[in-house]
């Protein structure tokens, strides 16, 4: 038993929530309908015969972190990481970093390229009218779907033209976590979603990009400040001492009496 | 406040506790074998590797001097993952000690300790920029510069020695990273000596190895790099030695690197001896490198440790983090948890500060 060695023709539904480490490879489910590998899967076709035909592939992780699965037949690999790597649809924070003569803002969003936002890409906004955003400015933004090779572009509108919570974000404060704790933040689940149980002790304003970066904006500066402290220290650390983190924090606000 | 500093103490013993549990689970350390070479060398060279016996040592470097390992034991305060590395010394790896670089390790074989960062695919300079794929860029930084022996013989670069390296270590990096995926980026690795005690390249490798892992870039495999002496005036092979050892003589020292799918990525030799004997050597690396593969995924395991028992899959949600049922609910009344009725008494405090 080579115990160290890459694991090989895993099952893919069977290993759901289990370690893989890059060179594990995992043979092709029956099931192949509206199958979609994720980040830190990579799929391997034989060179003789294409997809099509028939041919026999393997699916190789990449990336090592836990197999994770969501509705649909989708498989990904869950990372522990500090570097974003965009995908469409995302929702990022973007940091106003050029603005340009002609229609488009140039944003920092913490990947390796520059992110391009249109002038025009607001709620409202016309020839005439539109806001004139100042480098250094915070906007909360959707990565555009574009195919691939085009450069990244950002969007403050939804489809049907409306912000939906997207645009610039004024006064609060923005920092920085580690990018896979952002999906803790972001989570739909009320006993996972720690930012719910944060709002029942101070109420404040947030939006979470998932590239890592977070606006905070609560009803003064010091809880403000107190809020991302407390978020960066949750990030820190492990999901069962978040329990204890929450609870000296409650304890600390109550005993500030604003 | 006193309190919360308990707590933390606490936390931290029970940490630890979750580590020593961790090396439990390893299956207790082998009593070093002596290979038969007889049935498996020995058929495929006729017979001519029959006389050599194996012993496998295992050094802890040379004995303790509170004065001379003083670091150390200020190190030890630090929270170290230890491995059993059965064949060689042991190992013993702190990942994420640095805030900023998207994947840091400090890596102990032994006495010997390097350092490892690593910054993702990101941008680079644009004389090193490529159209094609993403570049690696390796940097390794000594504790002297220029002393090294083979630099004090030949006299040529005096950096002969750091810069070979990071060229060998460019080879073995190319052909492990999915560079394809990324274009225009590259991938920026910052290795310094912290101590060497021998098998510095080794130990560079699986710190760079490790600190790849951590910082969740692609990679096609793992791998991991041994260092072997072969010694034979007395039959003798050493997995893993300390300088004391390689001072003491050799008839040659190989390095080998493997892949985690029983692929030889890299290998150089240093002396010279006969071919079956780097044939065993081989089976002794990749027996090696096998115990670090181990080290690797339980690192690994540690680390994602959330993952595993936590909140695995959660649904992702629309802008804001809220979905309009989740809205709705907010609106009627915000119900407090049955876990959350020990602290009711301060949501009271909360209700008055918001009216102040």
């Amino acid at each position: 038993m080579d115990e160290g060695m890459k694991q090989q023709g895993l099952n893919l539904v069977e290993h759901v929530g289990q370690l893989v480490m890059p060179g594990d490879e995992f043979s092709m489910p029956q099931d192949l309908s509206k199958l979609i590998l994720g980040p830190g899967l990579k799929l391997i076709t034989d060179r003789r015969s294409t997809w099509e035909e028939g041919g026999v592939g393997t699916i190789l992780a990449c990336k090592p972190g836990v197999l994770a699965k969501v509705k649909g037949n989708t498989f990904f690999v869950e990372v522990k990481s500090k570097q974003y790597d965009s995908y469409k649809k995302d929702d990022v924070l973007g940091v106003i970093k050029q603005k340009g003569k002609g229609d488009q803002y140039t944003c920092d969003v913490g990947t390796k390229e520059r992110a391009h936002l249109s002038k025009f890409a607001f709620e409202g906004a016309t020839k005439r009218f539109r806001p004139d955003l100042q480098v250094g400015d915070v906007i909360y933004g959707k990565v555009v779907e574009l195919p691939p090779d085009f450069p990244m572009e950002l969007t403050c509108v939804h489809g049907t033209g409306k912000s939906l919570g997207l645009g610039v974000l004024e006064s609060g404060h923005v920092f920085q976590i580690p990018v896979h704790f952002t999906r803790l933040l972001r989570s739909a689940s009320d006993s996972v979603n720690v930012l719910r149980k944060i709002g029942r002790i101070v109420p404040c304003e947030t939006a979470v990009g998932v590239n890592g970066l977070i606006w905070v904006k609560a009803k003064n500066a010091v809880l403000t400040i107190l809020v991302c402290q407390l978020i960066t220290k949750l990030s820190q650390s492990s999901v069962a001492e978040h329990e204890q983190i929450l609870k000296q924090f409650r304890k600390g606000i109550s005993s500030l009496a604003m | 406040m006193p309190r919360g500093k308990s707590n933390n103490k606490s936390n931290k013993k029970t940490k630890k506790e979750e580590v020593n549990k961790m090396t439990k689970l390893i299956p207790p350390a082998r009593e070093p074998e002596v290979m038969d070479v007889d049935d498996t060398g020995g058929d495929e060279t006729g017979g001519a590797a029959e006389e050599e016996e194996e012993e496998e040592t295992q050094d802890f470097g040379p004995e303790f001097n509170p004065t001379h390992f003083q670091f150390l034991v200020e190190e030890k305060s630090e929270q170290f993952f230890e491995g059993q590395f059965q064949i060689g010394r042991p190992i013993r790896a702190a990942h994420n000690f640095l805030e900023n670089p998207h994947g840091a390790v400090k890596l102990f074989q032994g006495d010997t300790c390097a350092l490892c960062a690593v910054y993702g695919p990101t941008e680079i300079r644009m004389s090193k920029e490529l159209p094609h794929r993403a570049a690696v860029d390796v940097l390794f930084r000594p504790k002297i510069t220029g002393t090294s022996k083979q630099s004090q013989m030949t006299g040529w670069d005096s950096t002969l020695e750091e810069r070979a390296i990071e060229a060998k270590l460019v080879g073995i990096l190319e052909s492990v990273l999915y560079l394809e995926d990324d274009m225009g980026a590259g991938f920026n690795i910052i290795l310094h000596e912290f101590e060497n005690d021998g098998c510095l390249f080794s130990t560079c490798i699986n710190a760079s190895a490790l600190a790849l892992l951590n910082a969740g870039c692609s990679m096609r495999c793992c791998f991991a790099g041994v260092t072997i002496l072969v010694n034979e005036t007395n039959n003798t092979l050493i997995v893993d030695p300390s300088q004391s050892q390689i001072d003491s003589g050799f008839d040659a020292m190989i390095t080998f690197v493997l892949s985690n799918d029983g692929h030889v990525l890299f290998s150089s030799i240093q002396g010279r001896t006969k071919t079956n004997m780097i044939r065993l050597c081989l089976r002794q690396a990749s027996e090696a490198c096998k115990e670090i593969f181990v080290f690797q995924k339980q690192l690994q395991l540690q680390e994602c440790s959330d993952f595993i028992n936590g909140h695995s899959a959660v649904k992702p949600v629309n802008a804001r983090g809220l979905k309009d049922e989740d809205i709705k609910v907010k609106l009627e009344d915000m119900k407090i948890d049955e876990d959350e009725e020990n602290y009711e008494d301060l949501d009271d405090g909360e209700v008055s500060s918001s009216d102040s």
